[in-house]
């Protein structure tokens, strides 16, 4: 194959807008951007292989930090595949905290995810006021769980704290701040002219090619795939609740996605709090041996646990299937190729929203 | 391809991330599949794919297989796009003219199974080189 | 000369560019830096500005417990940091290795092994308060009474 490169432009590993260090590669012909190629490597620190001969209790705390933007759901998802392995059941109302901790969480994680983006277009005044809005969500999850980050609120029967009636009022009301905040915010986006011109069909990611590398989560569903594996979960369909779904498949429809998701968030939130009875928030059970392959809704999309424990609750084998891994292989090969200026690389690539601590474990 | 001006070798993370739990499961289908042996295959894979493609070698191989059938019984014992768009390890004109050849074979009126079986060596032998 | 002296430390201790680099964490600690320039916090108040580019640096916070591809690319990005420089390590990650630093695992921690660490910030990650403290009592320390070249 012979083509005609100009210039070879590698963009990282330290970048002044990647959060995380990964090396994009782009041959480039002026700016016209004809293939990426992105090499990882960095942050590998081989947890699945830790894990393995390790009991439960540890291997949780591992989970939780394959990733600590989304440690919540990685805790949520290994402790339901634990449950489904020895059939352990669920109060009602810690399953609706659950759900509660998570959505608390994917706010978080989406004004992160929007927060960069700005960033990375150079609308810094929009991202600071994301970033804001983003620490009144991580109190919530504070207030709930007791800590900030990697917080380990999901255990095996139940959750580990209880909600108060105090709380869970203060709860509504942040919920209703983080709406009426965000609302304004939207709109900013939406009428903004430089955010349009930086974003919309830029990075266009077709519904084949979404198929074809198998992308989860709001990568997906900008590109007018409704797969939502929230649709799945017993709690989950107890709510009331349709996955966002946009059909342009650009940068634009990537980060509305997530604005949407954060409002669908806070609206469950308000109907999990609705339906709180009191009651046990914790059961009773013993690990027992099996195997089971688990999927959540992470953050960013499916987040698959395939777990083997032994009879003594140790965890034999397990394999980790996250998000990023799909959505950061989809934004390498089919968004950044073809973007038309090597400035769209970036906020392209961010617009995916990729996270390479869960990429490589 | 261009040269980059520093550049690593990165054979040795690739070949972690073939080796994790998920990645062996696949490797071990493809190997008996193709009766190769699954050192050949992880070669293979790492001369061919970048780092964030061989992560995403085990739900692309998901979808290959849940891909909508009536699967033409070709594509199931070839792999023809398996090989070529799911997880590229081969170029489109090698794998056309595998296709080719075990086409015509069937044609001038070679049974299907021994045909398909020429065409798996074909295939082993490109794999391997 | 100490007059000039006094103004030069004034100076640098309002000024200080910091550079994140992530050597193989789990990001918890890297949105806690991040979370740091949200206005609740307000970094810039205190002249800290978060800029990610090596060259510009005064301050380099290290996240993470030291994976492999690093090893010779951690070193090259210190040295590009001109005098005075000092690097802090923030999280369990680069003290010890946290949870990663198990039989089996890729990492080689502690940092300070690969680099000389000014200050480490223990926690799991730290809050963002104690990430901004470290860096304000730390900074005017080494920046004071600095010249280059007299070493
Ligand atoms: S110290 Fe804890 S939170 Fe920080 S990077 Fe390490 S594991 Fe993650």
């Amino acid at each position: 194959m012979k083509r005609t490169v100009d210039v070879s432009l590698p963009i990282g590993p330290v970048h002044p807008v990647f959060k995380e260090p990964c090396r994009i590669k782009c041959e480039t012909r002026g700016e016209y951007v004809l293939n990426a190629e992105i090499e990882l490597g960095y942050v590998k620190k081989g947890i699945e292989r830790i894990m393995r001969g390790r009991p439960w209790q540890e291997v949780m705390f591992l989970a939780e930090r394959v990733c600590g933007i989304c440690s919540v759901i990685h805790n949520m998802v290994f402790i339901e595949g634990v449950e489904l392995i020895s059939d352990i059941s669920l109060t009602d109302r810690a399953a609706y905290l659950r759900v509660i901790v998570n959505e608390l969480d994917r706010i978080q994680s989406h004004l992160l995810a929007n927060y960069s983006y700005c960033y990375t277009i150079e609308h810094e005044t929009l991202a600071m006021y994301l970033l804001n809005l983003r620490e009144t969500a991580m109190d919530a999850l504070e207030r709930l769980t007791g800590a900030r980050v990697t917080c380990s609120y999901i255990i095996p029967g139940g959750v580990r704290f209880d909600l108060s009636e105090a709380d869970a009022r203060w709860l509504q009301e942040t919920v209703d701040t983080i709406d009426s905040e965000l609302t304004r915010f939207v709109t900013m986006f939406k009428t903004g002219s430089l955010i349009a011109l930086r974003s919309k069909e830029v990075g266009i990611f077709t519904r084949e090619e979404a198929i074809e590398s198998h992308a989860v989560g709001p990568t997906a569903r900008a590109s007018g795939l409704t797969h939502d594996c929230r649709l799945d979960h017993p709690t989950y369909r107890r709510l009331d609740f349709t996955p966002v779904v946009y059909t342009e498949g650009d940068n634009y429809a990537r980060i509305m996605v997530r604005f949407d998701e954060v409002f669908q968030s806070t609206a469950l939130i308000r109907e999990c709090l609705d339906r709180l009875e009191l009651g046990k928030i914790r059961g009773g059970g013993e690990v027992i041996a099996g195997t089971s392959r688990w999927a959540g809704e992470a953050p960013r999309g499916e987040l698959t646990y395939q777990i083997t424990t032994d009879e003594y609750g140790r965890v034999m084998n397990i394999g980790i299937r996250t998000p990023s891994i799909m959505n950061i292989e989809a934004c390498a090969h089919y968004m950044i190729k073809g973007v038309l200026s090597a400035a769209d690389v970036t906020s392209t690539y961010i617009s995916s929203d990729p996270c390479i601590a869960c990429n490589e474990r | 391809m261009v040269e980059y001006l520093y550049e690593r070798d990165l054979s040795q993370m690739k070949y972690i991330i073939v080796t994790s739990p998920l990645h062996e499961t696949v490797l071990a289908e493809l190997a008996e599949h193709y009766g190769l042996g699954r050192q050949a295959i992880r070669r293979k894979m790492i001369e061919e794919c970048d780092m964030s493609f061989l992560e995403n070698i085990p739900a692309r191989y998901e979808v290959w297989k849940a891909e909508d059938s009536p699967r033409d019984p070709m594509e199931r014992q070839l792999g023809m796009r398996l090989l070529t768009v799911c997880i590229p390890m081969l170029s489109p004109e090698e794998m056309k003219a595998v296709e080719a050849s075990v086409r015509s074979q069937i044609s001038e009126g070679i049974p299907e199974a021994e045909a398909y079986e020429a065409g798996m060596e074909a295939i082993r032998e490109m794999i391997r080189r | 000369m100490s007059r000039l002296q006094d103004l030069k430390n004034t100076v640098r201790s309002k000024s200080i560019h910091v550079c994140y680099v992530n050597v193989g964490s789990c990001n918890g600690c890297d949105i806690e830096i991040l979370a740091c320039l949200a206005p609740r916090y307000d970094i810039e108040q205190y002249g800290i500005y978060v800029h990610n580019n090596p060259r510009e640096a005064d301050v380099l916070l290290i996240t993470g417990a030291f994976s492999p591809q690093w090893e010779d690319k951690l070193m090259e990005l210190w040295e590009k940091i001109p005098e005075p420089k000092v690097a802090i390590a923030i999280g369990n990650c680069p003290i010890s290795g946290c949870v990663f630093n198990r039989e089996g695992s890729y990492v080689d921690p502690p940092v300070r092994k690969h680099i000389p660490i000014g200050a480490e910030v223990p926690g799991c990650p730290p809050r963002p308060t104690e990430i901004l403290q470290a860096v304000l009592s730390l900074a005017p320390v080494v920046f004071k009474d600095y010249e280059g070249g007299n070493e």
